[in-house]
């Protein structure tokens, strides 16, 4: 609160000279370094807010002005769109009307006969206070935007029960080739293949939201097909149930699982014939020697034996060639 | 008693190593040879009744009816009424998973690589 009291600039509209000198009395006496404006009718007010803009911290307003007064003189001034409280001065009169401006935007109102010095400070300082926050909110509102536009990640958020797209970003309008007010005229659902449908809609109106297990299928704007898996998260707007979603396309990733799955067939292809192919001529040779150590072959059997150790080895070798070439056409 | 081999193998040469290995361990050793896993139940078939000690040497990689389709049939119980035939896998795979896979048939009684040695025959004799 310290740096309101270090540099405030407050105007004044207030046409009844009696009046403001009280106000701007009890205003010096309250704060240490403030800057007072005084304007007495609508017509300077409007010329001096358009050469000040941004200069000002408050506007304490007298609810009729010579030239304005009333609602209307509330909304001319709440138009400048200022971003400040705008505090109103007012009779017992015309109570009704300032309670009403209240829901137009205006701050607070002072009844000019209860008015003093402790109360107009008080009031300024919660106007402000009050002010800093609905501003902060503001910024953080367009924050929570951007984040939502500018995420690289195609997000939506739609509506909780009917499951219509309330919004996209930038990202789902780019990635999907669908336009923003196309995607305000779908249903998520919309996005899925027929057969999913049902799926997402349990999903999604269940709260489900670890719907990472399995993947689906979207569809961009010209039929193509891509692989999602899809976040969600419940969020409350306006104490209304919406989704915020983001889709992350993984049909690269399954492609590259589907390649490496292929290569692991051929590998597995590759060690078979060995365990396999090779071992069968090479046990039929290693039988032929063995059964010449155990001199089990008669010497008319053995021209026979030789002939099959070669026969045998000329497989082996045929074999052999054929891994080393499938094992080159594999590439890695 | 008579004890007969069947040796189930598409490769007549190796069928023919090992009737040698199995005449020089004893001689009156009865041997059937079979190239495929058809011709053997054809020829189980027709001795159904038979009161020989049946031991068979399967080969598990062969065309047609393969070594493991083979103890598929005898599993799902066609020879009935044989007295059980002791199976023998023999195969020239180093391979592991085919050793486990054996496994799983009550009727395997053991797992031999090629090439067959006297010491096998010798060994699987005994076993009932």
């Amino acid at each position: 609160m310290a740096n309101y009291l270090d540099e405030l600039s407050v105007l004044v509209i207030e046409d009844n000279q009696g009046d403001y000198v009280l106000i701007e009395d009890y205003l010096l006496e309250k704060f240490e370094h403030i800057k007072i404006f005084h304007c007495i009718d609508f017509a300077s007010t409007a010329e001096f807010i358009q050469n000040n803009k941004g200069k000002l911290s408050l506007i304490l307003l007298d609810f009729i002005l010579p030239d304005k007064e009333g609602m209307a003189l509330v909304n001319e001034i709440l138009s400048f769109d200022l971003k400040i409280p705008v505090i109103m001065l007012t009779g017992y009169t015309d109570l009704g009307m300032a309670k009403n401006s209240l829901q137009v935007g205006i701050s607070d109102y002072l009844i000019k006969d209860e008015i003093n010095p402790t109360i107009l400070h008080k009031t300024i300082l919660f106007a402000l206070n009050r002010n800093s926050f609905i501003n902060q909110i503001e910024k953080e509102k367009n924050n929570y935007e951007n984040l939502f536009n500018f995420s690289p990640q195609p997000t939506w958020l739609i509506d909780g029960q009917t499951l219509k797209i309330l919004h996209a970003n930038i990202a789902a309008q780019k990635k999907y080739g669908i336009s923003l007010n196309n995607f305000l005229n779908m249903l998520f659902t919309a996005l899925h293949p027929k057969e999913e449908e049902e799926w997402i809609k349990e999903k999604l109106i269940l709260k489900q939201e670890t719907v990472q297990e399995k993947h689906f299928t979207h569809y961009l704007f010209n039929q193509q097909e891509i692989k999602v898996n899809l976040y969600f998260k419940e969020i409350n707007i306006n104490s209304k149930n919406d989704i915020i979603i983001q889709s992350n396309d993984i049909s690269e990733t399954l492609n590259h699982i589907n390649t490496i799955e292929i290569q692991n067939s051929k590998l597995k292809n590759i060690a078979w014939t060995q365990s396999h192919v090779v071992r069968a001529p090479l046990a039929r040779i290693l039988g032929i020697i063995n059964l010449i150590e155990e001199k089990v072959i008669s010497d008319e059997e053995l021209p026979f034996f030789l002939t099959q150790l070669k026969v045998s080895s000329n497989e082996l070798d045929e074999t052999i060639k054929s891994i080393v070439e499938q094992a080159k056409q594999l590439k890695l | 008693m008579n004890t007969k081999f069947f040796i189930i193998d598409d490769d007549s040469i190796y069928r023919m190593m090992a009737e040698l290995i199995i005449k020089k361990v004893d001689a009156n050793l009865l041997i059937e040879h079979c190239e495929n896993g058809e011709v053997a139940i054809e020829k189980l078939s027709a001795i159904k009744n038979t009161n020989d000690k049946i031991i068979i040497l399967l080969d598990i990689n062969m065309p047609m009816l393969d070594g493991w389709n083979f103890l598929e049939d005898i599993e799902n119980g066609i020879f009935f009424e044989l007295n059980k035939p002791l199976i023998f896998i023999v195969s020239s795979s180093a391979d592991e998973s085919d050793l486990i896979k054996s496994q799983q048939y009550s009727n395997v009684k053991g797992f031999l690589q090629k090439p067959l040695k006297s010491q096998n025959i010798i060994d699987l004799l005994p076993i009932e």
